[in-house]
């Protein structure tokens, strides 16, 4: 708790350095935070290249929307946010072209699985079955078991109540688990 | 995975660097919603001088007169705030309660009206669902649209996510504030008159802010279609399944 208070503490630092039209304090924020940030994007889209396409989409609009940050709260849930926004724009845009979410399922990406379902399949069967469930709840899944958020911030990032974050990540686990444990009876 | 590092990629890095001047972050909603709360005098010296007093002034009494504007416009700020706060990603009310803050905002306006009517005063018209309401919404929407447009160049200046709501929000507070000033010149208080044609005009310009955030989200969708942001679907399984 206290390591993630600090480590919270140096990002909201770098993003004030960033704010203050630092480069390098960008650069730094981009190392720290991406690679999360495309484990996040990976569970949505379920989709390695997307993602990747997502992530730069996600880290441009972060830089339009710089001055939003507010150095007074939490810098994750509104780097998030900013994700989780380019990901539907970026679906309403497919849908617009004429395309539909088709994912090849042994095509799935790497993808971040909770440490609570670990031990009851190995890494690729969780992989699948945490793609198999509905949008909300796996990302839902993903920021409370994976990143650690709070139902407050999962919440803020999904744009729905902390309640209703508790039931999606809550309802996600126990799908998931009914998935492993069917798979291997 | 979650902790990985990654190197910025240089097309990013340019991108930004492009455009780094220092930004200051903006200031919290409430202190925003100020400049919107400097137009009411505006508005009530622009109302009283060119449309004149209601004619019952004196008979409701000054309390009553001030206390309706008061309300309607704490009201209405209160929304504008919530406007703001939604603009901002992470933050804002939420679906429900926004939608309870806009029924609060036209229980609001019908408990004003009820009060008015209470207190006896008011001109009595012959037909209250037809004579003078067309012109009571026109100009109470009218009184409305300068406050509507701060508030969306505030919200549009935080680049809003949720335009939608937000322009909702943004103008059910411009109209509730508008009807608190229009109600120093109407002075027709039967409830039928005042909950279709002075309700009608809140519900006009939320509708007027609902268009504004549909037209935002869809110039940034036309946007990312043209930068073709959208990537190339991925392939179905050998049996067609999809995800």
């Amino acid at each position: 708790m206290g390591d993630a208070g600090t480590r919270e503490e140096a990002l909201v630092a770098m993003m004030v350095a960033y704010q203050g039209g630092d480069a390098s304090a960008f650069e730094a924020l981009y190392r720290e935070m991406a690679g999360a940030v495309r484990g996040y994007l990976r569970s949505l889209a379920r989709d390695a290249t997307r993602a990747e396409d997502l992530l730069q989409e996600t880290f441009l609009q972060l830089h339009r929307v710089r001055h939003t940050f507010d150095p007074g709260r939490p810098l994750k849930p509104w780097v998030y946010a900013i994700a989780h926004n380019v990901f539907l724009m970026q679906r309403r845009a497919m849908t617009r072209r004429g395309r539909h979410e088709t994912i090849a399922e042994e095509e799935l990406p790497e993808l971040p699985i909770p440490a609570e379902v670990e031990s009851l399949a190995d890494r690729d069967r969780v992989r699948r079955a945490l793609a198999r469930l509905p949008a909300d709840r796996r990302e839902a899944v993903v920021l409370h078991h994976v990143l650690g958020f709070s139902f407050n911030e999962v919440g803020a990032v999904q744009d729905v109540s902390p309640g209703a974050a508790k039931v999606r990540a809550h309802r996600g686990m126990v799908e998931l688990r009914a998935i492993l444990r069917g798979e291997a009876s | 995975m979650a902790g990985e590092r990654l190197e910025l990629p240089e097309a990013l890095r340019r991108a930004v660097a492009a455009d780094l001047r220092p930004v200051r972050p903006l200031a919290p909603p409430p202190l925003r919603a100020l400049a919107v709360a400097a137009w009411v005098p505006l508005g009530v010296v622009l109302v009283l001088a060119l449309l004149g007093l209601r004619p019952d002034a004196a008979a409701l009494g000054w309390p009553a007169a001030c206390g309706a504007l008061l309300l309607e416009v704490a009201a209405g700020l209160v929304l504008v705030v919530l406007a703001l706060d939604e603009a901002i990603p992470a933050r804002g009310a939420g679906t429900g309660r926004a939608t309870a803050a806009i029924a609060l905002a036209f229980a609001a306006l019908a408990l004003q009206a009820w009060f008015t009517r209470s207190l006896g005063a008011g001109t009595v018209v012959a037909d209250p669902l037809v004579q003078l309401g067309p012109t009571c919404l026109a100009l109470q929407a009218a009184v409305g649209l300068p406050a509507l447009a701060i508030v969306a160049a505030l919200v549009v200046r935080a680049r809003p996510l949720r335009a939608v709501r937000a322009g909702a929000l943004a103008g059910t507070g411009a109209g509730l504030m508008a009807e608190g000033i229009y109600h120093l010149h109407c002075s027709i208080a039967d409830l039928r008159h005042v909950l279709v044609w002075h309700a009608g005009a809140v519900v006009a310009l939320m509708l007027v802010g609902i268009a504004g955030g549909l037209a935002w989200e869809r110039l940034q969708l036309d946007r990312l279609v043209r930068r073709g942001a959208a990537a190339p679907p991925a392939p179905r399984n050998e049996d067609g399944r999809t995800a």
